[in-house]
């Protein structure tokens, strides 16, 4: 916990060549990022039966027993439990009050211990964590290293547990041994540079209580949930709510409020009333046009920051007219990145020009992105060979901030050339979701989404939507060359130099139509809280002070 | 009497028939849709292989025909199966929202008719006269307001400006504050009442507004015929003449329309739902639709089937009872 500690940590991890892993969580806080994030599960919904109290010692609400309670409202709901069984930040919002990783980010994006107070790389394909003593679950079992072996096996083998879906956020990783009763070794194919930030995102190594698990089916795990973090699971309805209390055992510095309850509605209306009403005392997604009304409200604020979703277009290699570099390059000056961030987005986005964000690891601060120039778009389309073509991109929707407004934007915009015509296909998120890595007549060319992941290394993004064999649009061999290096490279200074090489060539090859960063907007109750949203997008309550 | 069960248990034979007929339906749906559940469950950058090991898990490559004998088979016993989201079962997550909605319903109704029948007997005897024309204007008002306005207005007045009712949510149930109501606790059914309001007037007044006027024009209809002049003539006290016979035989259309209309809010009122963050079945249904989650999707057509066939039974039990010719067919 203190940073003593852990710039030791950091420094023993560079000596044994696990720098580059580290490195990520530095450029994450350096990068500016912290954080915030949109969907979720949670909710509000505050009045308890009886609560408005006044206590001497503070002005929040509390409850009829002079609890300080916090209620969440999120966007999306909750719908497990089980922290090997989703890939959704919804679940997560609540999974991550009582489960905790070995390793995690705190609100600044700055990598913290938290299960092991100590890791590093052993010798190529073992990573090894020393595990915190003295840590107890939340039903008074104690810690052990068998506890984080099985976690490690339930994610990455079939057979233990399922198919777990947490299994692509710890490439390479192939087993869990136990070395002694605090230390316990991860098992991969090869040098793995991306161990660290798997197992500190959120959606990477979940640790759980093996017995508990064990003697529990699927079912039950999916329900309920004993772990080792700050807060203990009380109340939970699927989907619909869920109530935490205070964890008076934890292992690290208790957190203040003494109550959590997390409600959800998709409805962004009622997310902004609850909230001006004082139900709700954080809440996400705010449309554009309620943050004046939240921002005039006595006791609300907006809080916003750059999220690690990126918005854009991508373009299938190898398939006309994406086989000309010009016409690839053509779309991306049809754009006006700046403009449709202003007039559509109200300024909450940012623009681009590769495909890592400014908070991540291997970050290139010098490329632009391009600028918006009609004519030397059409000049470069009748240069390409492929003038006339119609596009009809599908877009998905449901998923992003104002995302049908600044999809069509776009489209128009490209539209607006003479020499190409582009109709967006509005697509709700479950068809297109399904359509992602699907090859025939579903296969999609040309598309535009966002891609968000918690790493904060330009790694994942790369490898994921550009090279990976499942959703990968753009398998250039001389990038997969540059990638190859970078994830093999040990030390933290050259693998950046690789991830910003990988990062110029993806601005001059221009494999997408480069869109914008998303900002998450919160609405928050400043009166009583203070808060600071984290850029991986996960609310974690545990790092809300009561004023 | 044996008229009446007969005629009842005919009905029953017909639900069970439409039951299946939702099962069926739904099954043809699924093989026609192009979302594949095994990668909406999987993240959206699961490797195909990983998605191939869910779906193989969760049943979806046996040939369809097979997964629905599987599934008749497993409904015929109760089991309505394992969702592909949360994996866990159906059948209490349906419960638990059905309840939900149910309440909701019953107080829109409720809240309906409590208003509308006095309002339409009252329009009715007094045709023409000032309260004539109040109720028509409020019932023309109640029928043309969209309810998802009518519920923003009414939260944005009474929730955000005024701050006397919540603006949304249902922190308890009724059967939950029901039971502390008996252990003499009363602050749980305060807090279900006090969350129950707003979305009952919104869901209700437009069915409030729609009643009084078939009450009206049902009353002025009977208060016209001949046998209300004749037990006039007979002497029946005016009161006798309205209520016990006159309204009884006007109230058909109304239990038709009550029917109906409990039938279709039992289908969860997805607009409310929204807005009050009520966590009911439409709500639910919809997010199982957005997920691919065939088994919840499935599970939440046949319960509400079942819920409207019970219902129609129901309504039609009460015609057998206002007017015995409907039983002999």
């Amino acid at each position: 916990m203190t940073s003593d500690e852990h710039s030791n940590y950091d420094r023993r991890s560079v000596l044994k060549g696990g720098a580059a892993v580290t490195a990520g969580l530095v450029a994450g806080c350096s990068g500016g990022g912290d954080g915030g994030g949109d969907g979720g599960s949670g909710g509000t919904d505050a009045s308890d039966g009886g609560t408005d109290g006044s206590t001497p010692t503070t002005s929040v609400e509390t409850n009829s027993d002079g609890e300080t309670v916090l209620n969440v409202m999120t966007s999306q709901p909750n719908e497990t439990l089980d922290p090997h069984d989703t890939g959704g930040i919804p679940d997560s919002h609540v999974i991550y009050h009582s489960i905790e990783n070995l390793i995690f980010r705190n609100d600044q994006g700055e990598l913290i211990p938290a299960l092991a107070t100590d890791w590093g790389r052993e010798e190529p394909g073992r990573y090894r964590f020393q595990l915190r003593e003295g840590v107890q679950w939340h039903n008074g079992d104690d810690f052990t290293a068998e506890d984080v072996a099985f976690s490690i096996r339930r994610i990455v083998d079939d057979d233990v547990g399922y198919a777990s879906t947490r299994k692509s956020y710890i490439p390479g990783v192939t087993g869990a041994e136990i070395v002694d009763e605090t230390t316990v070794d991860i098992i991969s194919e090869s040098v793995n540079p991306v161990i660290i930030p798997g197992f500190s995102a959120f959606l990477g190594a979940a640790i759980m209580n093996k017995e508990w698990v064990e003697s529990r089916a699927r079912e039950e795990v999916a329900q309920d949930m004993v772990g080792t973090g700050p807060f203990v699971l009380e109340e939970y309805e699927s989907g619909v709510r869920a109530e935490f209390s205070r964890n008076e055992n934890y292992w690290g510095d208790a957190p203040d409020i003494d109550r959590a309850i997390f409600t959800w509605s998709g409805e962004a209306a009622t997310r902004v009333n609850s909230l001006l009403a004082g139900e709700t005392d954080l809440t996400v997604n705010i449309p554009p046009q309620d943050v004046p009304r939240v921002e005039d409200n006595d006791g609300t604020t907006i809080k916003n920051v750059p999220s690690t979703r990126i918005c854009y277009a991508f373009m299938r290699r190898g398939i006309e007219p994406f086989t000309s570099k010009k016409f690839r390059q053509a779309l991306n000056y049809a754009i006006d990145v700046e403009g449709v961030i202003e007039d559509v987005l109200s300024g909450f986005g940012t623009p681009t020009g590769q495909p890592t964000l400014e908070m991540m690891f291997g970050y290139d601060p010098d490329i632009e992105p391009y600028p918006y120039d009609p004519e030397m778009a059409t000049e470069l389309i009748d240069e390409s060979g492929f003038a006339g073509m119609e596009l009809n991109p599908p877009c998905r929707l449901g998923r992003y901030l104002k995302g049908e407004e600044w999809m069509t934007a776009w489209c128009n915009q490209m539209n607006q050339l003479e020499n190409v015509t582009v109709e967006p296909n509005l697509m709700d998120s479950a068809s297109f979701t399904s359509r992602l890595g699907a090859s025939g007549d579903q296969q999609m060319d040309f598309a535009i989404w966002g891609y968000g992941q918690p790493t904060f290394d330009a790694s994942a993004t790369i490898q994921s939507t550009l090279l990976g064999e499942s959703i990968g649009t753009f398998p250039d061999p001389e990038l997969e060359e540059i990638m190859a290096q970078a994830d093999s490279e040990g030390d933290r200074d050259e693998r950046e130099a690789l991830l910003q090489e990988a990062n110029r060539w993806c601005r001059e090859e221009a494999p997408w139509v480069f869109m914008h960063g998303q900002s998450s907007i919160y609405g928050q109750n400043d009166a009583d809280y203070g808060w600071t949203p984290r850029s991986d997008e996960l609310l974690n309550a545990n790092y809300i002070e009561v004023k | 009497m044996v008229n009446t069960t007969r005629f009842l248990a005919k009905r029953l034979g017909q639900g069970v028939f439409v039951v299946w007929g939702v099962i069926t339906a739904t099954f043809f749906l699924r093989a026609l849709s192009p979302t594949n559940p095994a990668r909406l469950a999987a993240s959206p950058d699961a490797p195909a292989e990983r998605v191939e090991a869910i779906a193989e898990e969760l049943g979806l490559n046996a040939p369809i025909y097979q997964q629905y004998m599987n599934y008749i088979a497993s409904v015929a016993q109760g089991d309505l199966g394992y969702s592909y989201i949360t994996n866990t079962p159906v059948t209490p997550q349906i419960s638990v929202r059905m309840a939900a909605t149910v309440e909701l319903a019953v107080c829109g109704i409720l809240f309906a008719l409590v208003l509308s029948i006095p309002l339409g007997v009252l329009s009715a005897t007094r045709r023409n006269e000032p309260p004539d024309y109040a109720a028509n204007l409020a019932s023309l008002v109640g029928v043309s307001t969209p309810n998802f306005w009518l519920a923003i207005m009414l939260v944005l007045l009474l929730s955000v400006q005024y701050n006397v009712l919540p603006t949304s949510g249902r922190p308890v149930g009724f059967l939950a504050a029901a039971g502390a109501l008996l252990a003499l606790n009363v602050d749980p059914i305060l807090t279900w009442a006090m969350h129950m309001v707003l979305p009952t007037v919104a869901l209700g007044t437009y069915l409030m507004a729609l009643m009084t006027r078939l009450t009206r024009s049902g009353m002025i209809e009977e208060l016209g015929k001949a046998y209300v002049q004749t037990n006039r003539a007979k002497g029946l006290p005016e009161v006798l003449n309205r209520y016990k016979h006159a309204l009884r035989n006007s109230l058909a259309p109304v239990v038709t329309v009550v029917g109906l209309q409990l039938g279709r809010l039992i289908g969860g009122s997805v607009v409310i739902e929204s807005v009050f963050a009520w966590p009911g079945i439409g709500a639910r249904f919809i997010r199982a639709i957005t997920t691919a989650d065939w088994p919840m999707i499935q599970g939440t057509l046949i319960v509400v089937g079942l819920a409207y066939v019970v219902v129609n039974i129901g309504v039609d039990a009460v015609y057998t009872q206002l007017d015995p010719r409907v039983a002999m067919d």
